[in-house]
């Protein structure tokens, strides 16, 4: 059943490398850590309300790190951890044009499973540099990690 | 259509350092009578020396973003067009403008990114030949740059954004 999240809860993004942590820099690659690909232009986070502890978020993780090196392309994937934030600081986000960012529950992946999706108001001028400054903005809040390292 | 979804099996790194000096020109050396050279060279090798290696370093520094540019690529993450209108575009910011970080907007598009102390960050986004700007990303001061077709020259508008 899909619920509504609050927005006094938070919700936090997986980070996994090589893609969106450089484990030789300990940093962040800053432009893959949400990428908001069209046309869903959402992005998965898992909502704490289901995972209270960090350490219930590392156990996803690292579940999610065994199923992906099942596949041997994806043989390096690693779960690096995780990084969060309030659902209120994520809906606060809003751009010039009045664009904005929702949290949605999406449990088809899981009870704790949910989306960012970004939300444009009408005009279909800057699509693009409006979705890079919402981009931008859901990076900020987002910006420390919770590291771990699967056993 | 092309897949531009990520693969996460190659790592690349797009991270390149924006801590890079100011790039000076080399001026033009006037040609003097052959045995003046030696002395010559020597008097102008002081302050040269320096700046040789800063040219040296911003010339190593665009190669290392051709390289990247050429694996992203070949491994499908920016477009060919997007490829071939990078390197344009890299060859013709001046060489007193820092160069960018650089990462595929997983579209297909290639994302340039500067660091603007306390603005935020300069985003230009290139999706095959046409650029779109966005100055003080993610801030309220945040504002947006028309698309524009790339023609070899970046505009003013351009490269009022691009830190130095």
């Amino acid at each position: 059943m899909v619920e509504t999240i609050p927005s006094e809860d938070a919700v936090s993004r997986m980070i996994d490398s090589p893609e969106k942590w450089s484990p030789e820099e300990q940093k962040f690659i800053d432009e893959r850590v949400f990428l908001f690909k069209t046309p869903d232009e959402v992005e998965s986070v898992v909502w704490r309300k289901y995972a209270s502890a960090i350490a219930d978020v590392h156990v996803i993780g690292c579940g999610r790190q065994a199923e992906k090196r099942r596949s041997e392309a994806h043989s390096s994937w690693t779960y690096e951890g995780a990084t969060t934030a309030p659902v209120s600081a994520v809906r606060s986000i809003q751009n010039i044009k009045g664009d904005r960012v929702e949290v949605s529950h999406a449990p088809d992946e899981g009870i704790h499973h949910a989306h960012l999706e970004l939300h444009f108001s009408d005009g279909k001028d800057f699509r693009k540099q409006r979705k890079a400054d919402l981009k931008e903005a859901v990076r900020n809040l987002f910006s420390v990690i919770e590291a771990h390292r699967c056993p | 259509m092309e897949d531009f979804s990520s693969d996460s099996s190659t790592f690349e790194d797009y991270s390149i350092s924006t801590e890079w000096a100011n790039v000076v020109e080399r001026p033009a050396i006037r040609r003097q009578p052959t045995r003046m050279r030696p002395f010559a060279s020597s008097l102008s090798a002081l302050p040269g020396v320096a700046i040789t290696a800063e040219v040296s370093a911003s010339r190593e520094q665009r190669r290392t973003l051709a390289g990247i540019f050429w694996r992203l690529q070949a491994s499908k993450r920016i477009s060919p067009i997007t490829y071939q209108y990078a390197q344009w575009f890299v060859r013709a910011l001046p060489r007193d403008h820092l160069l960018p970080k650089v990462a595929p907007d997983g579209e297909g598009g290639l994302q340039m990114a500067w660091e603007v102390p306390n603005s935020g960050r300069t985003l230009i986004t290139l999706n095959d030949s046409v650029i779109c700007g966005v100055a003080c990303a993610g801030t309220p001061e945040a504002f947006y740059l028309e698309d524009v077709r790339f023609d070899g020259v970046i505009s003013d508008a351009f490269l009022a954004i691009i830190p130095k």
